[in-house]
Order: C-alpha cells, then sequence, then structure tokens
C-alpha cells in the first residue's frame, strides 16, 4: 500500500549515476531546484525536461517509473493548472467566459508553465532520490555541513538523526504491512464506506504502529548506549566521500546546462525588445500545436 | 478437501528491480483433520504461501481451492474466506490495539456483523478457550498484561471468527521452552475443539515430529517434499538438501541404531524411542533370566 508512493525510492542500477560523489548530486539538485524558479520560457523549461530525461537514461531509470513519482503530486499539479486556467485574468480578449470563470491566452500560458515547474520540481528530486540512498545522501550532507563544526553547530548528531529517520521508514512501512495483513486476517474493512469510516478503520493499524515505533526507538536508545555512542569525539566514517574523475565530469556537463539556463533567463532581459518577439514567437509556436 | 493448490506461482513486485519469484508451481493436498506443517529455510516462500490460503495475497497464476471457494473465479468472496480461515501472524501481540482486551477479540465478531449477543458469547469463549479469564483479563489494556498473555489473546482475537481452519506462522517464535509448550498444547486444543484443520510453519523440528500428521518442505518457492514425518526425517538426502535439522527423538534414534539397537523408523519423538528401546531391551532381560 505505502510501498506505491515511488518518491523517495532507491532504483539500483549501478549506473554511473548512482556511483557520483552524493555531495555532487546533492549540490546540482539543489541547484537545479532554485534555477528553476527563475525559468520564464518554454525553451527553458525544454532545456529543463531535456535534462532530465537524458539523467534518467543514463541513471537506466525506465521513464515510467521516474513519472511515478508525479503521481503522488498530479492532484496539486491539476488542481493549480484548473484554477489559473479559469481565473487567471489575463489582457485582452477572453477566449471563453460564464460567470466569474474565464479563459484567456495568458492564463493558459501561465498555468501551462506553472503544471510543468512543478512537474520538473518533483521530477529533479526523486532523481536524486532514486539514485542515491539515503545514507549516502545523509554522508553528503553531513560533509557539506562539516564547517559549520567550526561554530560548535552539532552537525555529527543532526547526521545520525537523519539516517536513524530514514533508517526507519522501511522498517515502519513493513511493519504497516504486516499489522495490516493481520488486521485484514480479522476482517478488517479498509477499502470502502465514507471518509469517516475509513479514518476510523486506520485505529486498529495506527495504535499498534505507534506501539511498534515507540519500542523500536527504546531499543535503538538503548543499543546506542550500551555501545558507548558519543564517547569518541571524533568519529571517522568507514567509506571516505572522495571526488572523482566522473564527478568533474558531471559538475561541468551541469554547468553548461546552467549558462544555458541562465542565457535564457538573462536574454529578455538584456534585450528586452528581442526577447519578447522570442518570447512570444515559442508562445505562439506552442500553441499552434495545440491548434489554437 | 480443506486446501488444495495446483501450479500455484507468485512473484512479487512485478516489473520492478525488487521482482521475486516466491513461488513456483506449489501443487499440494491438505485434507480436514490434517496438522500440518510447512517447513523451509528463510524466503523459501512459505508466508507466502500462508497467506494464500485466506486470500491475502490474491491468487495470480494456478489454481487454489480453500474449503468450498473456489479461487479461481473471476471475483472470489475474499470476505466469507477470511472469516473461515483464521490466520495467526508471527509475533500477533504486535496487533492488540483496542483498550480492553475483550474489546479486542471483539473486533473480528464486529467486522463479521453478528449481533451484540452473539459477540459477546464469542469473546467469552475465545477467552477462555486460550486460557485467559473473561472476567479478570478480558478487562484489563493489552499493554498491561504478561507476554504470554498477551500472544494467547492475539490467538483469542484470531480464532473469536471461529473459523474452519486454522493457520499459523511461526506461533512459537520468541518463546522461552516452557512458553513454546504452552502454545503448542493450546493449538492441539483448538484443533480438537473449533478447527479441525491446522497449518502451521515452524523451524522447531520437535514439534513437527510431536505434532504434525503431514509435513510440506518448501526449497526456493518449490515443494522439495510432501509426505508424513517419518518419511521426512529418514530420508536423508531431503534433510540435508533442504538443511534442516534433524529432531532430538530421530537424532537419538540415529545413534542408538548405530551402536546395534533395532530401533522402528516412525519413532521421532524421545518418547516414542525410549518406548521402542524399552521393548528391544525387555525381551533380552528375559532372555539372560
Ligand atoms: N512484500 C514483498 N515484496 C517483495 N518481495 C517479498 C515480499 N515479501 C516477501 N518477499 C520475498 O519473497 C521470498 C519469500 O518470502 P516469504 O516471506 O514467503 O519467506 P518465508 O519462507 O516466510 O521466510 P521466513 O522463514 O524468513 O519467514 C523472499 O525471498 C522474500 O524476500
Ligand atoms: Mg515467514
Amino acid at each position: 500500500m505505502l510501498k506505491d508512493i515511488s518518491f523517495g525510492q532507491y532504483y539500483p542500477t549501478g549506473s554511473i549515476l548512482h556511483r557520483l560523489d552524493p555531495r555532487v548530486k546533492l549540490l546540482i539538485m539543489l541547484a537545479y531546484v532554485i534555477l528553476i524558479f527563475f525559468v520564464k520560457s518554454y525553451i527553458g523549461y525544454i532545456l529543463f525536461a531535456l535534462m532530465v530525461i537524458s539523467t534518467a537514461l543514463i541513471a537506466r531509470i525506465p521513464l515510467k517509473s521516474l513519472f511515478r513519482s508525479v503521481k503522488a503530486v498530479i492532484f496539486l499539479v491539476l488542481f493549480i493548472t484548473i484554477i489559473n486556467v479559469f481565473f487567471y485574468k489575463g489582457e485582452g480578449e477572453a477566449l471563453w467566459s460564464w460567470w466569474k470563470l474565464a479563459v484567456y491566452v495568458d492564463g493558459l500560458v501561465f498555468a501551462s508553465k506553472m503544471a510543468l515547474r512543478l512537474i520538473l520540481l518533483v521530477l529533479g528530486p526523486a532523481l536524486l532520490t532514486y539514485t542515491t540512498t539515503p545514507m549516502e545522501l545523509t554522508n553528503a550532507i553531513e560533509s557539506l555541513l562539516s564547517p559549520l563544526k567550526l561554530i560548535k553547530f552539532p552537525v555529527h548528531d543532526l547526521a545520525v538523526i537523519m539516517s536513524i529517520a530514514m533508517r526507519m521508514i522501511p522498517t515502519l512501512m513493513d511493519e504497516t504491512d504486516r499489522i495490516t495483513l493481520a488486521q485484514k486476517a480479522r476482517g478488517a474493512d479498509l477499502d470502502t464506506g465514507n471518509i469517516f469510516k475509513r479514518i476510523k478503520a486506520m485505529v486498529p493499524i495506527l495504535v499498534p504502529l505507534f506501539v511498534c515505533a515507540f519500542r523500536r526507538a527504546d531499543e535503538l536508545a538503548l543499543a546506542l548506549e550500551s555501545r558507548c555512542y558519543d564517547a569518541t569525539p571524533n568519529r571517522t566514517t568507514y567509506r571516505v566521500l572522495k571526488l572523482k574523475g566522473r564527478d568533474f565530469l558531471f559538475l561541468i556537463m551541469f554547468l553548461v546546462f546552467m549558462a544555458a539556463v541562465i542565457l535564457d533567463v538573462a536574454l529578455p532581459i538584456y534585450y528586452p525588445c528581442d526577447a519578447t518577439w522570442i518570447e512570444g514567437f515559442y508562445d505562439n509556436a506552442f500553441f499552434s500545436l495545440f491548434g489554437l | 478437501m480443506a486446501i488444495e493448490t495446483k501450479n500455484l506461482s507468485y512473484t512479487y513486485s512485478v516489473g520492478s528491480p525488487y521482482q521475486k519469484t516466491a513461488l513456483k508451481d506449489v501443487t499440494l493436498h491438505i485434507h480436514e483433520g490434517d496438522f500440518c506443517c510447512i517447513l523451509g529455510h528463510t524466503g523459501s516462500g512459505k508466508s507466502t504461501l500462508l497467506q494464500h490460503f485466506n486470500g491475502l495475497i490474491k491468487r495470480t497464476s494456478g489454481e487454489l481451492r480453500v474449503l468450498d471457494f473456489d479461487l479461481n473465479r473471476r471475483k472470489p468472496d475474499y470476505k466469507s474466506l477470511r472469516f473461515s480461515v483464521g490466520m495467526v501472524f508471527q509475533y500477533p501481540e504486535y496487533q492488540l490495539f483496542d483498550d480492553t482486551v475483550s474489546k479486542d477479540v471483539s473486533f473480528g465478531p464486529k467486522n463479521m456483523k453478528l449481533d451484540e449477543e452473539e459477540i459477546k458469547k464469542r469473546v467469552r469463549e475465545a477467552l477462555t478457550l486460550v486460557g485467559l479469564d473473561p472476567d479478570e483479563i478480558g478487562e484489563k489494556s493489552p499493554f498491561e498484561i504478561s507476554g504470554g498473555q498477551k500472544r494467547r489473546a492475539a490467538i483469542a482475537g484470531v480464532i473469536a471468527i471461529r473459523p474452519k481452519i486454522l493457520v499459523l506462522d511461526e506461533p512459537t517464535a520468541g518463546l522461552d521452552p516452557k512458553g513454546k509448550k504452552e502454545i503448542m498444547s493450546l493449538v492441539k486444543s483448538l484443533k480438537e475443539k473449533l478447527s479441525p484443520t491446522v497449518v502451521m510453519v515452524t523451524h522447531d523440528m520437535d514439534l513437527v515430529a510431536e505434532y504434525a500428521t503431514k509435513v510440506i518442505v518448501l526449497k526456493d518457492g518449490e515443494v522439495a517434499f510432501d509426505g508424513t514425518p517419518a518419511e521426512l526425517f529418514n530420508n536423508n538426502e531431503i534433510v540435508n538438501d533442504c538443511s534442516l535439522r534433524l529432531p532430538s527423538g530421530v537424532a537419538l534414534a540415529n545413534e542408538l541404531r548405530e551402536v546395534g539397537f533395532d530401533i522402528d523408523h516412525n519413532s521421532i519423538t524421545i518418547e516414542q524411542v525410549v518406548d521402542n528401546l524399552i521393548k528391544e531391551i525387555k525381551p533380552k532381560e528375559n532372555d539372560n533370566a
């Protein structure tokens, strides 16, 4: 049941992308997320889409599996798109209007861009979690935050808390599955009835799940203490992160992509005249595709 | 026939990198009145097979028939099936959730939509059967009773639906020898009084020797052996192949045979072997006298 949410699930194929330094992947992903908020033109979104698709191909992740991560936000995307299509007040003549609702060309443009942005926003981090284990991510965060140790920020403790939390997610999902099966075996009905009935039907699953979570937390605390956690101030790691040739290769490739996107963002600012023409051209080209 | 499968196969997570075939062409028959033990290494597919029996896993390939339920049909009645096949999971005490033991036990009967009176009756009956006092333990919170009592309470929650087949997945896991004995004699009495057919997964060969009338051994999702416990434990090839341990009775019998005693191959528990040995020795003493 919970396993259907593929967001944040490792998809092992052993590709070069999986073997990349997790710090590089994390930084690229951060830049990707920030960058996408500056993009305004369809060209920019096409660049991003190409980047996502080519990355998925290199990682040997089937596009079908990748797009499953969008399923989690599909309702949000639809909701925002529909709201924008009908309530966006554009200039010029409305294409269609009824009561307080009106559809403008600008609204369609705006809504489609919004949807694209949301989808791309989900796909980027999804690619990261498909190719990087939670453990690697934690190591990357710890390594990237390590300068903060100078101001006595407990970086290592933070990393341990994060890795424990992530380690617990699959355990709790397994536990949920097991408890659900046990209650179903006693005839629990989880999939029918109205919303209140369904929420009530969750009680026999949630109570044992919380009990289990607390029990595990207790056991873990005991295990940590009995192994003298915190006795050695400077712990070393088994796998030391080190940048390799392939990491620089991907960094350079991403920088080229970034340059292209920045060019696309910056051009309309420096050459407003031409740019509107370019913008308008692409917008119209886009709509002519749909026969508008 | 209680349970009948033909070429039953099952694959988890089809099409993902975690795809795993857990059952391959499993064909077996379990008769009414059998005490059937299912053995096999971890990951051999035992739990997957058990979950087919009450429709928690839906049959995808092969044939499956449980009691009067034909699960090969388009839309089998899973709900009634689950009320006919009681399933006790590993560590069943982790499924307790309500604020009193009685209320928790009534969860199954309530789901069956029985009337108030009948529910009460069944809760009392189930608690009494597992050896818990309905008036004393029944009113306590499931979180304040002992571990052994919790397991009994959880089993009561399953038998309150009065299943015709009782399926147990390692019911003695994590118990001390005394607790093990208690749970097993409970299972035995439930078989006599309530559910005539019992299917149990276990790793404890002594329990198999003592209780089973039929044994099925799974190996990598396939049936490696199907027969009586005596046949299994006298078949060295299978025992080694599936890396099963021998029950202490059979191990003792083998040692005795090596030093020249003629022990019947049907003796597989310590008691049976000792009886056999006494019979062996007695006539010889008479001869000497
Ligand atoms: N939900 C699942 N998704 C994917 N694979 C699974 C799932 N459940 C079990 N498996 C796999 O199917 C195989 C059979 O599992 P199963 O739980 O039936 O084994 P088992 O014989 O009960 O083992 P054990 O003695 O450890 O309980 C195992 O290899 C397991 O990894
Ligand atoms: Mg199992």
